[in-house]
């Protein structure tokens, strides 16, 4: 039923909906970078007591995205989430050159997650920092997270700046584009953008 | 050289004024800052009688007397440091606590500078117990707690709510009233975890262990955002099922029992975790106000006068009647206190109200510059104009009664 309706609905508007998840090591601007896309829409008055969890439109994308991590015990509590994603939207901290091996293989465990790979069609990576001088550019951490060896889905590194906004509309774009092209295989990764 | 008589006169002023010393001396000590520095000036004159008078006859009685100034002259010293000390004391939390609503790290700094923060136990103390913290920023700092340090004062926090004997759902509600939680994940991961312990703890036969508690406690955070954020879609809630199936899939969670889970499961969909910021909550200034509500203030700029809508608490103890920007505001715009005030209905508004000094020309009040620091008001006056004359009735009473309690 609940098909049903988005699909009558996105006859009408061509809106379609996806499930996506934020990930990222802590500090890596992930709060910084919903509430920018959320900026100058309202805020309900009274948050509920739980994860940041937002729902934003962009061109054809209806999203919901969520606020999700923590340590390895309790990882397994994101499965009923992880099921269903569309796409991920991975947020790197470009300074933080420490823990960069660390945000590595978090994002390798994610993608090789049973759940995940069921419908996970693409993965958004946002080497968020860039307007600091230390940090690197795209082009590295694509290198340093290798990104090249993924080749089951798509995958976007966009250079970003969560506190100004920056970069972070680029990176819908692709995602736009990626998600609501049906046919799907368009571009298989290879590109960023600074 | 004296008479016997001049001599008795003389140490029985001296006496008296030692009196009067020591009278004062108290009242320093329990008002803290009274006029301590007329009181020492007081004791120095009484030595330098003595010493004058030169009672060379009765030289014991006199250095008997002096001995007694002198120590009533350093106990005076020393009370007024005591007392101008708290008082500082009291003036630097006052900053720190409207630094760290405005921006929890500097709060922090603050604290560990000036001996509010310097062990875990102080700062856990300090964030767990200090009335007028906005709580969403205590959720802040909390979840950045992330070394050593930090964790044990999260520790220490979370050990320091009372959750023995409480069940385990209203011992986490109970636990998140004490802040807001923040929404990142890795924060409340940590928070949780602390809470896990503390629970454990506090009830050890309750669980097989923290790990399992940590766990529980994620899934039913995540099961409260899932059943009631506002930014969900309505499609696509968790079941019973769901929540039962995935909060067993932890490890140490396995055992629990499913209806145990299924109870927890319709707790929290039919009644939210929810946090209200907490102009009420006890330790708060606010939490016994008198009256509250709408009240519209005179502005008087150098440009235009102009009426603000403004939201009034008034409070008994202290006296005083704050006013903030909305009623959704945690910190007050400003203050007037109500010490020495003469309340009056106004001759040139059916709803207004006017607050004047009861001596002197400036009625005294207090703004809250952008910083954070105090700003002293210089008006006459106060203007206020009610909702409605009832309203205005309402107001003048309360206000009436505050300022006859003082």
């Amino acid at each position: 039923m609940g098909l049903f309706v988005s699909r009558i609905l996105e006859s009408f508007t061509g809106l379609q909906e996806k499930r996506l998840l934020l990930l990222g090591l802590d500090a890596a601007g992930k709060t910084t970078l919903l509430y920018s896309l959320k900026l100058n829409e309202c805020v309900h008055a009274v948050p509920t007591v739980g994860f940041n969890v937002e729902h934003i439109t962009y061109k054809k994308l209806d999203m919901t995205m969520w606020d999700v991590g923590g340590q390895d015990k309790i990882r397994r509590l994101w499965n009923h989430y992880y099921r269903g994603t569309d796409a991920l939207i991975y947020v790197v901290d470009s300074c933080d050159r420490d823990r960069i091996e660390e945000a590595r293989i978090e994002l390798h465990k994610i993608l090789t997650n049973d759940e995940v790979k069921q419908t996970n069609r693409a993965v958004l990576v946002y080497a968020n920092k860039q307007d600091l001088p230390s940090a690197l550019n795209p082009a590295e951490i694509v290198q340093r997270l290798q990104l090249n060896s993924i080749n089951s889905i798509e995958w976007y590194c966009q250079g970003s700046t969560a506190i100004n906004g920056g970069g972070l509309y680029e990176g819908l774009d692709w995602l736009n584009k990626t998600l609501t092209n049906n046919k799907g295989g368009s571009q298989r990764g290879q590109r960023l953008r600074f | 050289m004296f008479s016997q008589g001049d001599v008795e006169r003389a140490i029985f002023d001296c006496e008296k004024q030692l009196q009067s010393c020591r009278l004062r001396l108290s009242a320093v000590n329990t008002l803290k800052g009274g006029a301590p520095s007329s009181v020492e000036d007081d004791a120095v004159i009484l030595r330098k009688k003595v010493r004058m008078k030169g009672f060379e006859d009765n030289a014991s009685l006199v250095s008997e007397l002096q001995s007694e100034a002198d120590s009533s002259v350093v106990s005076l010293r020393v009370g007024r440091r005591a007392s101008l000390s708290s008082e500082a004391h009291e003036k630097i939390k006052d900053r720190i606590i409207r630094t760290f609503n405005l921006d929890e790290k500097r709060g922090l700094t603050m604290m560990r500078e000036n001996g509010f923060g310097r062990t875990p136990q102080q700062t856990a103390k300090f964030l767990l117990a200090t009335g007028g913290l906005n709580r969403e920023m205590v959720g802040r700092a909390l979840g950045s707690f992330y070394d050593d340090r930090g964790l044990e004062s999260l520790r220490l926090f979370a050990e320091g709510v009372e959750m023995q004997g409480l069940p385990f759902v209203q011992g986490l509600r109970k636990f998140l009233q004490k802040f807001k939680l923040p929404g990142e994940s890795q924060m409340v991961d940590r928070i949780l975890e602390a809470f896990a312990k503390a629970f454990c703890k506090a009830n050890p036969q309750d669980f097989s262990g923290p790990n399992a508690v940590h766990a529980l406690a994620f899934a039913v955070i995540i099961l409260n955002t899932d059943a009631h954020s506002h930014n969900l879609k309505q499609l696509a809630k968790m079941t019973k099922e769901q929540f039962i199936n995935n909060t067993r899939s932890i490890e140490g969670c396995d055992e629990l029992n499913p209806e145990f889970l299924g109870e927890i499961y319709d707790e929290i969909t039919e009644n939210e975790i929810v946090h209200q910021e907490d102009k009420h909550d006890e330790g708060n200034l606010f939490h016994d106000s008198v009256k509250e509500g709408w009240m519209r203030k005179k502005a008087a700029g150098a440009a235009a006068i102009a009426w603000r809508k403004r939201f009034f608490i008034l409070t008994k103890n202290p006296p005083q009647l704050y006013y903030f920007e909305d009623d959704k505001s945690n910190d007050p715009k400003g203050y007037i206190p109500l010490e020495n005030v003469n309340v009056s209905k106004s001759k040139k508004h059916k709803k207004g109200l006017e607050l004047t000094p009861v001596k002197g020309e400036l009625l005294k009040s207090v703004k809250y510059s952008r910083s954070g620091e105090l700003v002293l008001g210089e008006h006459k006056v106060a203007e206020l104009k009610a909702q409605s004359v009832e309203d205005c009735w309402e107001w003048y009473e309360a206000i009436t009664r505050v300022i006859n309690k003082t």
